[in-house]
């Protein structure tokens, strides 16, 4: 008998025919760091909202199945108690905080379950200590980095000694010095005993960590392998993400055009704080440039300044003004939920109704097929996948006809075939205008751009994709390399 | 004397959530009923209540009060035909809730646990009680989220215009809306794996007692609402 015993033969949410899950069964061992993997709508997430009981308490649907914890059946466990079993950390720390200060959410599970409050202090300060993190016990949440809020979304699992910790694509909003951490941090609760689900698409984190991975595809475990039993055949077989970073290679090494933007002496800062500059550079036609860094080091503050968004007037060649900047210049924001206005899919890239004849029709027509958004040409923006409203806001991007186009994270928590999805729409969008693009996403790196722009806290270096040796730099500046 | 918690102490004002509460009430009654001199204790009240939780809010409140009280000056020295009566009936009501908004300010920026476990201690009803606390968050959010949609429909090149006020609610309402919703369905999820539904007696983190400082501002509010029906 494991820690968790899964036999569900179908799952199906309230109002759908289609079943979400379909005969999923193991077991997990008590102190195992299980992964499950596989492309978007597999049923990962699903399966997590099984085993931590959010279905059917929050998510309601037709279950037919068991799901044992710790040898109790969940639904023998009375309203709210599961909490002392397991903890959950999901896939926005930001959004799950219900609190302002660090402390204040460490210790919510023990205020709901009615823990003595002088018990209540100890283990708060316990929780801290054990992930390294007490320095931040006052601090407020909302100013912290995605690596920090893991660890006190974390430690709030600490406080009841939880023996299952459940994670749902916790690298989705981190950057690879926070995934690095993650990754330490994942070791410390191995080596704590815990026992450890993660749902999560990037998988070289995880490759000396997992006891058993788990490949979902329609409901279904379609694969699974032992500790270190996948191979680099078996992820391009299931369509997953690299398993070793360190294989990779630039694979666009398209011809570029003239000469078609430039910066010169660029800086850029924020509260008051100088984060980068002077940059001097200069962007040629079909270029795609990768935006690379650490969290906070100035990334999107640099893509607001290039789209008249912030930094007052400098000396970009589309724009020294803010103004001028934003009419020639588009810039694709990291949550895409805030640039969506219409009722309509079709609307929402038809915005310039004024401007329409058979051309411009059958050109969108092409896009919206290629971001494979035809069948969903008429639902409302807001209600797509967050895959869906990424391509969607490309698209948009794609038609602006803008004279510069940046993008902001445009694959955080995309799987492998989206992610590439993506690469050939932004190589298109290329075609004859330069595209910069932030991210922490190397793979998506070296399968779309031909250069990357490092910034670093000292200083900022540029480097041609294309050229020999060029992806030992990057891997060198990701802290991949020694 | 037990052990104190890793916030007991810390700077985040000094008066309980009840209290903060009350005022709001007695503000809000006081704002339709208090004479001259009356509106004005209200507000020194108002804004020593918001210095106490921040003073950063205070210094922003106490300027934007003085944008309202220009304003109101204006619309009295500029006649601007008919209209000037609406006008001025809006910015004469801008000022006069403004205690009400002070106090709301440092009612909002209270932790929400210091809130969740004041409303446990009154026997709020839990889903009530939770309701009131996530709506709190929402609103301390909510500029930052106006502020990206603005950002968004900059770079969209969308421009609200005053004259069309429906298409420029809808262009700030529906990501607004759908935000919210997202947002609270990792927050619900969340809360709910924290055992907030459990079925007993919840405790706090928190120390949570009145004080003197408590018993004074809700004395001044209490004999400030009691001059406000007398006169």
């Amino acid at each position: 008998m494991g820690v968790i015993d899964i036999d569900i033969r179908s799952f199906s949410y309230k109002g759908e025919d289609l079943a979400a899950l379909k005969n999923v069964r193991f077991s997990v061992e008590r102190g195992e760091l299980v992964v499950l993997t596989g492309n978007s709508g597999c049923g990962k997430t699903t399966l997590m909202r099984v085993m931590n009981g959010l279905i059917p308490d929050q998510y309601e649907g037709e279950l037919d199945g068991r799901i044992e914890l710790l040898g109790k059946s969940l639904g023998e466990f009375s309203s709210g108690e599961l909490a002392r079993a397991i903890g959950n950390v999901f896939q926005n720390p930001t959004d799950q905080f219900f609190t302002r200060k660090a402390a204040d959410e460490v210790a919510l599970v023990g205020e709901n379950l009615g823990m003595p409050r002088e018990e209540l202090i100890e283990r708060v300060e316990s929780a801290f200590e054990s992930m390294k993190i007490a320095h931040l016990a006052g601090k407020d949440l909302i100013g912290l980095s995605g690596g920090e809020k893991q660890r006190v979304a974390i430690a709030s699992t600490l406080v009841y000694d939880t023996q299952v910790i459940f994670f749902d694509e916790p690298s989705a909003s981190l950057d690879h010095e926070g995934i690095e951490d993650f990754r330490r941090i994942l070791a410390d609760l191995k080596a704590l005993g815990k026992t450890v689900v993660i749902a999560e698409h990037r998988l070289y984190f995880l490759a000396d960590l997992y006891d058993r991975l788990y490949v979902m595809a329609g409901g279904q475990i379609i694969d699974s392998f032992a500790a270190g039993r996948l191979r680099a055949e078996d992820c391009a077989r299931y369509g997953l993400r690299a398993l070793d970073l360190h294989g990779l290679n630039p694979e666009n090494h398209r011809q570029l055009g003239a000469e078609a933007a430039s910066m010169k002496g660029v800086s850029v800062s924020a509260g008051g704080r100088a984060l980068i500059g002077p940059l001097t550079l200069s962007l040629r036609e079909g270029e795609v440039m990768g935006v690379l860094g650490a969290n906070g080091v100035g990334k999107s503050t640099l893509a607001r300044a290039m789209c008249g968004l912030a930094g007052g007037r400098q000396a970009f060649s589309w724009g020294v003004r803010l103004r001028q900047r934003l009419r020639r210049s588009y810039y694709m924001m990291q949550d895409v939920d805030y640039q969506l206005f219409f009722d309509t899919v079709e609307n929402e890239i038809l915005t310039d109704q004024k401007n329409i004849d058979d051309n411009r029709l059958n050109e969108v027509a092409r896009i919206v097929k290629a971001i494979d958004l035809w069948d969903k040409r008429t639902e409302h923006p807001q209600n797509l996948s967050g895959g869906q409203k990424q391509r969607l806001a490309l698209a948009c991007a794609f038609l602006s006809s803008k004279e510069i186009v940046v993008l902001d994270e445009p694959t955080s928590g995309l799987d492998f075939m989206h992610m590439a999805r993506i690469a050939g729409l932004i190589e298109e969008l290329a075609e004859g205008r330069p595209v910069a693009v932030i991210t922490h996403d190397l793979e998506f790196l070296f399968k779309v751009c031909t250069s990357a722009l490092m910034v670093g806290r000292d200083g900022c270096e540029m480097v041609d994709l294309r050229a020999r040796g060029s992806s030992e730099t990057v891997l060198r500046f990701m802290g991949c390399v020694c | 004397m037990g052990r104190t918690g890793l916030l007991d102490g810390g700077r985040e004002g000094h008066l309980h959530p009840l209290t903060l509460f009350a005022l709001t009430l007695l503000a809000l009654i006081q704002a339709f009923l208090a004479n001259q001199l009356v509106y004005a204790l209200v507000l020194a009240l108002s804004f020593l209540v918001l210095l106490d939780v921040s003073p950063a809010s205070f210094l922003r409140q106490l300027a934007l009060f003085a944008v309202a009280c220009g304003v109101v000056q204006l619309i009295l020295h500029v006649d601007i035909g008919y209209v000037t009566s609406i006008f001025l009936g809006v910015a004469v009501l801008v000022v006069r809730v403004f205690p009400v908004v002070n106090v709301g300010c440092a009612l909002m920026m209270t932790s929400s646990s210091k809130l969740l476990a004041s409303m446990r201690k009154l026997h709020v009803p839990n889903k009530a009680a939770v309701g009131a606390v996530i709506g709190l968050r929402f609103l301390d959010e909510m500029g930052d989220r106006v502020k990206e949609i603005k950002r968004g429909m900059r770079v969209r090149g969308l421009r609200p215009s005053p004259l069309r006020p429906v298409r420029a609610f809808e262009l700030y309402f529906v990501p607004l809306v759908y935000k919210c919703l997202h947002v609270s369905e990792t927050l619900v999820s969340s809360v709910i794996s924290k055992g907030i539904e459990a079925d007993c007696e919840k405790t706090s983190y928190r120390s949570l007692s009145f004080g003197l400082l408590d018993g004074a501002a809700l004395g001044a509010g209490v004999a400030l609402l009691g001059v406000a029906v007398w006169v």
